[in-house]
């Protein structure tokens, strides 16, 4: 792989061994669209190592051997590269970048990350915004970045707005970050603007610490993706950027309430399909609405039916993804067995007991945040969340076996 | 262009090796050539496809939408049915432009894969010992 960069533009060539079909950081196969994108309002003087870890998260999938970037790197970013991916990275020759004071939020308005920026009330925003690619037809147009950008600004936060098209890099599954740091690519290139030292995601309890997402039912504290000691965490901390997950020890009941007593609560957006609001059709915003309706302790409120194609991954039986959150759901929403999860609650029975320890924080996941803004995330969860009991992180920690 | 004498055998030695080990560059042109034949294609139906959303928009009222004229006929059931021409255009039009974009995931990827081996025979032949300049291969 060999990388160029022209301002915010990122261009880049396969070497002979490598690919069109790539492999994210889960393993998931995925396809080349393209090799060019773009990040608007980046700066043209970063740091060299911004620039290749920014490249980095665009082209890690396709890369089999080495990459070959336009200016030199730091031995620390091309050791990363080597002992996480056994990539051979050059050239070499740059002093490192020196960690920043400040923490940024990268923002995205989901329930998760408006929670992470609950903790950090003064923390400055990143938000992404997806716009098109100049040569890839955007056959997702109901995909709303516009109106998420627009809540973002309502935050009344210090906010950063960086505008990209490099998900449509890829091609299969659909266009999406080809690794999910992607969506830190803008912040990176910022990070000397921004002064930063660390960078805030709102992965949460299940994404950081119970495989999450493509994975299910497996405690995972190696996690490749965001244990600041896995190769993505190595690699951020090489270019002073430390990956800082402020609710990764807190499930995605507690982020819903969290959320939704926050000063943002009115900018929290889940679904990226609605204009005035979620679309309450999508599978994204079924899922959220049990969460929400387990938390308010009322019965689910939705338009869909059993008989609906997003409906129907819920008349087989479980692995679900986000299995913890369906339990606990289903635990707790009133009427839950006359619903279309009627199905889901005979397999797997869960009760509010079973499902307590999701009310509260792993305390892991402090201790892991780095130095400067541990206590405050410590404070945080000691006053609104409370943490987990000896028999609960046991929960945690024997999740899937 | 500078020229260094090489002797035959040498030469020859190369030639073959350089023969086995890649797709010939007879092969890498007709390569390109059917990209730029694909591309050639797409952009006239592109063309065709913008001029039909032309012919469609000036076709129309500027207020109706398809959606309520779909209705108006619906609930006047003695209308002469306008609409279903104009459908089935549309339905055209939106295979065409579905069928237009997928077309162009297998460009884009090929002009990938163009590059790939292009910059994979310019550095071969950087590296092989007879000239630089001598096969170009674009
Ligand atoms: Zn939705």
């Amino acid at each position: 792989m060999r990388v160029t960069w022209t301002g915010g533009e990122l261009g880049f060539r396969l070497d002979p061994e490598d690919e069109i079909t790539g492999r994210a950081a889960d393993g998931y196969p995925v396809k080349l669209a393209i090799n060019s994108c773009a990040l608007s309002g980046v700066p043209d003087d970063a740091h060299p190592d911004l620039f290749a870890v920014a490249a980095w998260t665009v082209v890690a999938p396709w890369t089999r051997r080495k990459i070959t970037f336009d200016r030199a790197v730091s031995a620390e970013v091309a050791a990363a590269l080597h002992d996480g991916w056994g990539i051979e990275a050059g050239p070499v020759g740059a002093e490192p970048r020196r960690a920043g004071r400040t923490l940024a939020i990268s923002y995205s308005g989901g329930a998760d990350s408006v929670a992470a920026a609950a903790v950090y009330p003064d923390a400055p925003f990143v938000h992404f915004r997806r716009v098109s690619h100049p040569r890839v037809p955007n056959r997702w147009p109901h995909y709303r970045s516009d109106v998420l950008a627009k809540l973002a600004e309502r935050t009344g936060r210090d906010l950063t707005v960086v505008g990209s098209d490099l998900e449509f890099t890829l091609a299969e599954p659909r266009p999406g970050y080809p690794e999910h740091h992607a969506v830190a690519a803008g912040a990176l290139l910022l990070a000397d603007r921004l002064g930063l030292g660390g960078l805030g995601f709102g992965y949460e309890l299940g994404s950081r610490w119970l495989g999450g997402d493509r994975y299910v039912l497996r405690y995972t504290p190696d996690n490749v993706l965001w244990a600041p000691h896995g190769a993505w965490g190595r690699l951020f901390a090489a270019v002073g950027v430390h990956i800082v997950l402020p609710v990764g020890g807190v499930s995605e009941a507690v982020t819903m309430r969290l959320a939704v007593n926050s000063d943002l609560k009115d900018q929290v957006r889940w679904c990226l399909r609605g204009t005035d609001g979620p679309c309450r059709t999508c599978g994204k915003c079924l899922y959220k609405e049990l969460i929400l309706a387990a938390v308010e302790r009322r019965p689910l409120d939705t338009p869909i039916t059993a008989d609906r194609p997003v409906a129907r991954k819920w008349r087989l039986p479980p692995p679900y993804g986000g299995q913890e959150m369906i339990e606990y759901g289903l635990a707790r929403v009133p009427g839950i067995e006359h619903t279309l999860f009627a199905k889901a609650l005979d397999h797997l029975r869960p009760t509010e007991e079973s499902t307590s320890w999701l009310d509260h924080c792993y305390p892991p996941s402090i201790e892991e945040i780095p130095a400067p803004w541990r206590e405050r995330a410590a404070a945080f969860m000691a006053e609104h969340v409370g943490f987990m009991t000896d028999d609960e992180i046991r929960r945690v920690e024997t999740w899937g076996s | 262009m500078m020229r260094v004498l090489v002797p035959a055998r040498l030469r020859k030695a190369v030639r073959t090796w350089f023969d086995a080990r890649y797709i010939s560059i007879a092969d890498h042109r007709q390569d390109i050539r059917d990209a730029l034949w694909e591309v050639q294609t797409l952009r006239r139906e592109m063309a065709a496809l913008q001029a039909e959303v032309e012919r469609l928009r000036n076709a129309r009222p500027p207020a109706a939408d398809t959606r309520r004229a779909g209705a108006a006929a619906a609930s006047d059931k003695t209308a002469p049915d306008k609409t279903a021409p104009d459908k089935a255009r549309i339905d055209d039009t939106h295979r065409l432009a579905q069928e237009t974009a997928k077309a162009l995931d297998g460009v884009l990827q090929n002009e990938v894969l163009v590059w790939q081996a292009i910059d994979e025979l310019r550095s071969r032949l950087t590296a092989a010992p007879t000239s630089s300049e001598e096969r170009p291969c674009v």
